[in-house]
């Protein structure tokens, strides 16, 4: 049985994976509801406007949709595509769509194909939902035990997913890239803007908490 | 005769018997000596084929073999299509292969129909029917069906591309309908003998261009058959033929199904299929290259890392170029912490292909789990000015800059006068963004001194941490700690140059950065954009266009874009500079500033909805400066909400003017413009007046000014005859300004003057909008000097432009005087009658009445210079008073004469 404590630090662990879209806007660690309250953003609108969640079904909605999987499926499966071919042909193949709107995609997924875990980029997936959970949360479409256990089932997905912070910093990016398609230098500079604080000041939860941290079971969810 | 009897076999299950035998009746049974013979072998080998899997699963009890999903499939198949179509199998489903053995017997059945029916009409497949009795003839499709059979069966032959080739070199097969007979028997022997080489296909489908007519394919044949063909054709990951044992022993077929099936189970996702799809080829033949990279691919995506780790072990091990072994290895050993083998496998790599980013970064992950950090670090910032949008590198760059501090920060404790190591040390952390501690480490040891270099990265360090006032002072003391040491001030200046453009001391900043800029030991983009910036702050568009334009040749950036917009808009390039400031938002919100400049762009392109928007959204981000109020007074004004206008600019009517003279200048145009609009007449010529002394070279100031004190009637000729001569040097061709002129010159009794430039004015070609006015003034002038003629000529043209009142009625005394008496009375009692209220025009008529009596040539004799009064006319009452001009504001256009 857990104690109080690691019972807290495991859900500021849950917290933390959707870390980089907190600090995007404007939260800063520990990112308790306080913090996000404080940083005064537009939780309301980013669920309306970008998820048309507006109350509590659609935020359990988004979570299944988010833990089925929105960009991973598509990653996964031009991943496996180019597993079969040798790294000549996966380059080769890439740059027959060069002119093409996939291409952006194709090049991110033979980029990073070989270095992530068989889970993909789940961490963008995982990572988005943490922040909305606590969106949802802030607009009260959910109450504190609901986003606590939605959390942790987030949570435990992303831990046996992935094998420590960077690893999932770089699964969640390489997300973001496919996402958007954009292999620019600047647009890898903007993500690497967004993850170089967490990964290296001091008091951020991705240095303060291992990610080898135990979770609670995760409560059962109710329909 | 039974098919084993015909192959000279006894019945067998063993695939590979049966294709021995009928290889080697191929040689003996030629199709030209004994067709018959030749059709038999064929069919019983088909037959036997078919007899063999039923051998087969029949000894299997009951169990399913390799081939049986797939079979069972194709047999659903061929049930259902009956013979129409099903004679080309299926590869629709995942690792299917087309049923080879079905195809034969359906084909040898629908042969057997043909033979037995010759008479009858071409049915569902009458095409083949007439394939056989056209050009090319039975015994040369036969004839080209075995060689190619020959060359198939004979696995090193088969796999070379230059015998298709040859074979298929056919002159004739470049004759569309010939090629269409042709394909029919080469499509049914593909479906029979699908195991070819890539390069094969691809000399099939130069041959008959099945990927150029893939409607016509697929009308040939059943769509999944299609679908095989352009797929075997197009294939992106071609497995290689040549690694598989070419003796005659060896069943290539067998093991080439079971590796192409496998293949297709992986790319549908069923790995676990494709494992033992592969495991049982492996079987036949372990040292396939491309069988041991896919099971292992698939291995690893499943998370057999350890069996996936054995083939890339054997790959490695046995096929030295395979490059991506050594890579996935690498990959596998790194996780396992084994980095000095895994160093050894990438050099290898990179043997084979230097500065693949991918082995550098495993090289970089290597070197780190070493220890050797300077090693790991370069090879990272190599690897990613190869692969800049890899998040990866720069993840493990911090992570070994990290490291790095760590170790630089002990090397401090034990020297702690090691200067390069403090700014080193000061340098990682700022790039880490721990600037508390960045600080510290800089400004722990002042006992031994401080670099120029080092105090500007101070600097910056403190404006991070939000002091500017001390950052400030750390800039101007590396400057001149710089120069005093006679170092290279080239940081120093550079980074106090970045902070003065950044406050908006273009002139300063401007020094700093050129120096800077002659110092610099390469490129800098940022340098020349912000140089770009302090010249578009300074007004120098030309330049700061150039400066920008040179930044994003170097490293195109959306921030440049920005500063490009703003040169742009101050060329008066607004579409172009729209264009930037769309690059400009492209990754970030935009500034305030260019948001503005985009407003204002919007403005000038007639946007004015996006306009607004961008307005209000440069007014969130706390905008209230004068250039974002002038382009807000500008669509206040479009939009007809004068009042704001005025309400916006009061406090700049009477506000000394300042460095902003400029925009000072605009809002109160607008001001003006508003005020007139409004008939505030007076406060309409303060802000035109005071808006041209804050725009001296600026003509439409001048010529607001100039306008509005020209309006008051005279009354402020002195000005506006100084207003227009401004105007006039400035643009000579401006006639509206000159007719203007001309009217003050009137007012200030200059008529000599005024009539030289009305003479000028109608010499040039710049014909003035109020033409009719300057012909109307002509004439009196002419009047005026009693030359009737001359006034009756432009008196003329002025009422043919439009004007009836007075410049008819002086037309009645010029024609009086000249002696058409009728016409001039008529004239008179016309405009009489049209303005009676005119007490003026109805003394002439009845003057010319009273005289009327007198013959017009004693008329002529008795004008008398004294007697010129006799006429009711004063130059001076009639004040030229031209429509006030439009054009350089179009949100407001006055019409008629005030």
């Amino acid at each position: 049985m857990m104690n109080a404590y690691e019972y807290e630090r495991a859900l500021n662990w849950a917290a933390a994976l959707g870390a980089p879209l907190l600090s995007q806007n404007g939260v800063r660690p520990p990112y308790s509801p306080a913090a996000c309250r404080a940083a005064n953003f537009d939780s309301e609108g980013i669920l309306r406007k970008l998820w048309n969640v507006t109350d509590g079904e659609g935020v359990r909605e988004l979570a299944r949709r988010m833990w089925a999987g929105m960009h991973n499926p598509s990653f996964q499966e031009i991943r496996l595509l180019l597993s079969g071919m040798t790294l000549d042909q996966r380059q080769a193949y890439v740059e027959s769509y060069r002119e093409r709107e996939q291409y952006g995609e194709l090049y991110t997924v033979n980029l990073y194909m070989d270095r992530l875990t068989p889970a993909g980029i789940a961490a963008w997936d995982l990572g988005r939902l943490a922040f909305y959970l606590r969106c949802a949360r802030l607009e009260q479409y959910i109450t504190e035990a609901e986003e606590e256990a939605y959390l942790l089932h987030t949570a435990v997905r992303a831990r046996f997913s992935y094998r420590s912070w960077p690893d999932y910093a770089v699964a969640y990016m390489a997300g973001r890239q496919f996402w958007a398609g954009d292999l620019s230098e600047e647009w890898s500079e903007i993500n690497y803007g967004i993850l170089r604080g967490l990964l290296t000041e001091e008091s951020t939860p991705w240095r303060e908490l291992e990610w080898e941290i135990d979770l609670p079971e995760p409560p059962v969810l109710v329909p | 005769m039974g098919v084993w009897k015909i192959l000279g076999i006894a019945p067998t299950a063993d695939a590979r018997t049966i294709k021995r035998a009928y290889a080697a009746l191929l040689k003996k049974v030629h199709p030209e000596d004994d067709p018959e013979g030749f059709q038999r072998l064929r069919e019983a080998y088909g037959e036997a084929l078919e007899l063999a899997k039923t051998l087969q699963a029949e000894a299997s009890a009951g169990t399913i073999g390799p081939d049986s999903a797939a079979d069972r499939s194709v047999q659903a198949n061929t049930e259902s299509a009956e013979d129409s179509e099903a004679s080309y199998g299926s590869s629709g489903e995942a690792g299917r292969l087309p049923a080879w053995g079905e195809a034969n017997r359906l084909t040898r059945r629908r042969r057997q129909e043909d033979r037995r029916s010759p008479d009858e009409g071409a049915g569902a497949d009458g095409g083949e029917r007439q394939t056989e009795s056209m050009q090319s003839g039975p015994l040369e499709a036969a004839e080209r069906v075995r060689r190619m059979q020959e060359l198939y069966a004979e696995y090193a032959r088969r796999i070379r591309p230059e015998l298709w080739e040859e074979l298929l070199g056919d002159e004739r097969l470049r004759n569309l309908t010939f090629r269409r007979e042709a394909q029919s028997d080469v499509l049914r022997f593909v479906a029979e003998h699908p195991h070819l080489p890539h390069a094969v296909w691809q000399v099939l489908d130069r041959t008959f261009d099945w990927t150029g007519d893939e409607l016509g394919l697929v009308r040939s044949v059943p769509p999944e058959f299609a679908a095989f063909v352009l797929e075997s054709i197009r294939q992106p990951a071609a497995l290689r033929f040549e690694y598989v044992p070419s003796d005659p022993g060896f069943d290539q077929d067998e093991f080439l199904g079971l590796r192409a099936r496998g293949a297709g189970l992986f790319r549908s996702g069923r790995l676990r299929e494709a494992v033992e799809e592969w495991d049982r080829a492996s079987e036949l033949f372990a040292g396939d290259p491309d069988l041991l990279r896919l099971r292992a691919a698939a291995l690893h995506l499943l998370g057999e890392d350890l069996r996936a780790e054995e083939d890339w072990r054997k790959l490695v091990a046995q096929f030295p170029d395979e490059r991506d072994a050594f890579l996935r290895l690498a990959d596998r050993l790194l996780e396992t912490e084994r980095a000095s083998e895994a160093l050894r496998l990438l050099q290898r790599a990179l043997d084979l292909r230097p500065n693949d980013p991918q082995a550098l970064l495993g090289l970089a992950r290597c070197y780190r789990e070493s220890e050797r950090y300077m090693e790991a670090q370069h090879v990272c910032d190599l690897a990613l000015m190869l692969e800049p949008s890899d998040i990866e590198l720069r993840i493990r760059l911090l992570d070994l800059q990290s490291l790095q501090v760590q170790r630089l920060l002990e090397i401090l404790k034990r020297y702690p006068g090691d200067r390069d190591s403090r700014y080193a040390a000061g340098e990682l952390l700022y790039g880490l963004g721990r600037y508390e501690e960045c600080e510290r480490v800089l400004t722990e040891a002042p006992l031994y001194g401080s670099t120029g270099e080092m105090k500007a990265l101070l600097g910056r360090t403190l404006l991070r941490l939000g002091r500017e006032a001390e950052a400030e002072e750390r800039f101007d003391e590396a400057v001149a700690a710089s120069e005093a040491a006679g170092q290279n001030g080239y940081e120093a200046r550079y980074r106090r140059g970045l902070h003065l453009a950044k406050r908006g001391e273009w002139r300063a900043a401007e020094a700093d950065l050129r120096r800077a800029a002659a110092l610099a030991p390469g490129e800098n983009a940022r340098l020349h954009a912000a140089l770009a910036d302090c010249l578009a702050g300074l007004g120098r568009f030309d330049e700061a266009l150039e400066s920008i334009g040179r930044a994003l040749r170097i490293k195109p950036c959306s921030a440049f874009y920005g500063i490009r917009a703003v040169a742009r808009h101050g060329l008066g390039q607004y579409e172009d500079a729209l264009e930037d400031c769309e690059r400009a938002s492209e990754y970030r919100a935009l500034d305030r500033r260019t948001l503005e400049v985009r407003a204002y762009c919007e403005l000038r392109a007639g946007r004015d909805e996006e306009a607004a928007y961008s307005l209000e959204a440069a007014r969130d981000l706390g905008g209230d400066s004068p250039e974002l109020l002038a382009a807000l007074c500008e669509l206040y004004l479009r939009r007809g909400a004068y009042r704001e206008v005025v309400a916006a600019t009061a406090p700049y009517v009477s506000a000394e003017s300042s460095a902003d003279a400029a925009v000072e200048g605009e809002l109160l145009l607008c001001r003006g413009w508003a005020c007139r609009a409004l008939g505030m007449s007076a406060e309409a010529e303060e802000a035109f007046v005071e808006a041209a002394k804050r725009l001296p070279d600026d003509v439409r100031a001048l010529r607001s000014a100039l306008d509005v004190l020209f309006a008051d009637g005279g009354l402020r000729a002195e000005a506006v005859l100084s207003y227009a001569e401004r105007i006039l040097a400035r643009d000579p061709r401006d006639a509206e300004t000159r007719l203007r002129y001309a009217g003050a010159l009137l007012d200030l009794g200059r008529a000599d003057e005024a009539l030289r430039t009305i003479e000028d004015l109608l010499d040039r070609p710049e014909r003035p909008q109020e033409f009719a006015f300057v012909w109307y003034y002509a004439g009196a002038v002419e009047i005026e000097r009693r030359d009737y003629a001359a006034a009756a000529e432009r008196l003329r043209r002025a009422c043919g432009e439009g004007l009836q009142s007075d410049a008819a009625s002086l037309l009645s005394i010029a024609l009086f005087e000249t002696g058409e008496t009728g016409e001039a009375l008529r004239l008179a009692r016309e405009v009489c009658a049209r303005q009676t209220g005119q007490a003026v025009y109805g003394d002439r008529l009845k003057r010319m009445e009273n005289r009327s009596g007198v013959p017009s040539a004693l008329r002529l004799l008795m004008r008398r210079n004294s007697r010129q009064e006799d006429w009711p006319f004063d130059i001076r009452r009639l004040p030229l008073r031209p429509l006030p001009r439009g054009g350089e504001f179009p949100y407001e256009r006055e019409v008629g004469p005030r």
